[in-house]
């Protein structure tokens, strides 16, 4: 049984490269991935699992990263916005306008390329109801949804 | 962050997850941990010092047919949980609860163990006559034990384990997730919200079975207002109506609203509803008259 106390080194397998870091096992994946790892895309809003900004993937599904502890990821595949690498969904929120002050826009980002990715064919009630779990403070909604729209004309584009 | 130091300990059995419990004081057994992280940050005196996550447990994260019945871990995600599909009530309950990314992470044990007084996911199985396997930690020499039950044995307003027990899954009868069925949740603003009301009916043969969240404190299921419903709902055919009234075409006060057993009647049975912030009892009746009748005019 694994067992962690006091301040431990973990691996995590951050987009694809194995990170080392020092941690407390109540530091949570946002706190050790922005201050530990030095990758700042994941926002810390709310810390309460309400706005959605610091969404990453776990295993390619989207969580909240300020309710997940670094230790429980060793064994996942974290991504980040840092991580996308100019994925479609982000020339799609570039080029549509699909951000105004762009706090929430990583985790924006990260939850509608885990949307594209799991139903690849656009189903309003199904974009609807997955893209409620991220807040826009600015009510930029109507970019972002013109960004998710084109992102899947981009990837049906053969 | 978690300001208090906090131990983390991830077993492979159930056996050693409640054993770690006896040794760790003041440890809370973790899943998806959406509430333990959000509750530690914000919340001194939530007394949090070891974490032990039950995750990597087999037996919590079975979804599966066997035994003559539907067994879903309590490490389930709720996402994986409603996109199994297996009991269409209770995937269309879970579906409403928080958000996708936070279902990616909660967990059914999660949900009804909680400290959120909604538990919406205890609806469907406590109409199911679902069952619950825990295991209890053991004492000096004996070993620990495990324990099924009928769920509605142990859920009195909450999950009532013994300290330490742990939730494993739960137990759905195969004949519940064909029973016709309904689910109305309405909240105060959008759709990710705690809810004034979550309804849930099933029709099993004549009878009917009913259960709530967000009228209470406490989810809520009661045989006396099943009977009255179920009397209400036989009774139909004897008004000049054909099915239970709508909402839309007659009041609470209609002749066919007062008949036997009628929606006062059920009402009444419910006792004293919730009054808060956002909504108060009176329009938490106006709410439930509605989604009552709503209900039984879908499973008619």
């Amino acid at each position: 049984m694994k067992e962690l106390s006091g301040i431990v080194e973990i691996v995590l397998r951050v987009n694809g490269e194995d990170r080392r870091a020092a941690v407390r096992p109540g530091d949570t994946l946002l706190r050790v991935l922005r201050e530990k790892l030095g990758l700042t895309g994941a926002k810390c809003g709310c810390e309460n699992g309400d706005c959605g900004a610091c969404t990453v993937l776990l295993d390619g599904k989207p969580v909240k990263s300020c309710m997940v502890l670094a230790v429980e990821c060793e064994d996942a595949a974290v991504t980040t916005i840092e991580g996308l690498r100019d994925h479609p969904v982000q020339q799609a929120f570039a080029e549509e306008n699909g951000f105004q002050c762009g706090f929430c826009t990583p985790g924006m980002i990260l939850n509608a390329a885990a949307l594209v990715d799991a139903h690849p064919e656009p189903d309003d009630a199904v974009d609807r109801e997955w893209m409620q779990s991220n807040l826009c403070r600015c009510t930029g909604y109507e970019g972002i949804r013109n960004a998710l729209a084109a992102a899947r004309k981009k990837l049906a584009a053969p | 962050m978690i300001a208090a130091d906090v131990s983390y300990l991830c077993p492979d059995t159930a056996e050693e997850a409640v054993d770690a419990w006896r040794r760790h004081a003041g440890a809370r057994y973790l899943a998806g941990g959406t509430e333990i992280a959000t509750a530690a940050r914000r919340t001194a005196a939530f007394d949090l010092r070891a974490c032990i996550d039950i995750k990597r447990i087999a037996e919590a994260n079975v979804h599966e047919i066997c035994g003559g019945c539907l067994r879903l871990g309590a490490a389930l995600s709720l996402s994986d949980v409603a996109a199994g599909d297996a009991f269409p009530l209770l995937g269309a309950v879970l579906r409403g609860i928080a958000d996708r990314t936070v279902r990616n992470r909660l967990t059914l044990g999660g949900n009804l163990a909680g400290l959120l007084p909604y538990r919406e996911a205890a609806l469907p199985l406590l109409l199911a006559d679902a069952s619950i396997l825990t295991i209890v930690p053991g004492k000096g020499e004996i070993p620990s034990a495990r324990q099924e039950r009928p769920l509605r044995e142990i859920f009195d307003k909450r999950l009532v384990l013994a300290p330490g027990e742990l939730v494993l899954s739960f137990c759905v009868p195969l004949d519940a997730p064909e029973w016709p069925w309904s689910h109305y949740r309405r909240t105060r603003t959008g759709e990710v919200d705690y809810p004034l009301v979550t309804t849930a009916m099933v029709r099993v043969g004549d009878a009917i079975r009913f259960a709530v969240a967000g009228a209470h404190p406490y989810p809520f299921r009661s045989d006396a207002v099943d009977a009255l419903l179920t009397e209400w709902f036989a009774a139909r055919g004897t008004d000049e109506e054909n099915s239970p009234p709508s909402a839309a075409q007659n009041g609470p006060d209609s002749p066919t609203a007062q008949g036997r057993g009628g929606l006062e009647a059920i009402i009444a049975a419910l006792g004293p509803l919730r009054a808060d912030a956002r909504a108060s009892a009176e329009y938490r009746v106006q709410l439930l008259k509605n989604l009552i009748r709503a209900g039984l005019e879908d499973l008619a």
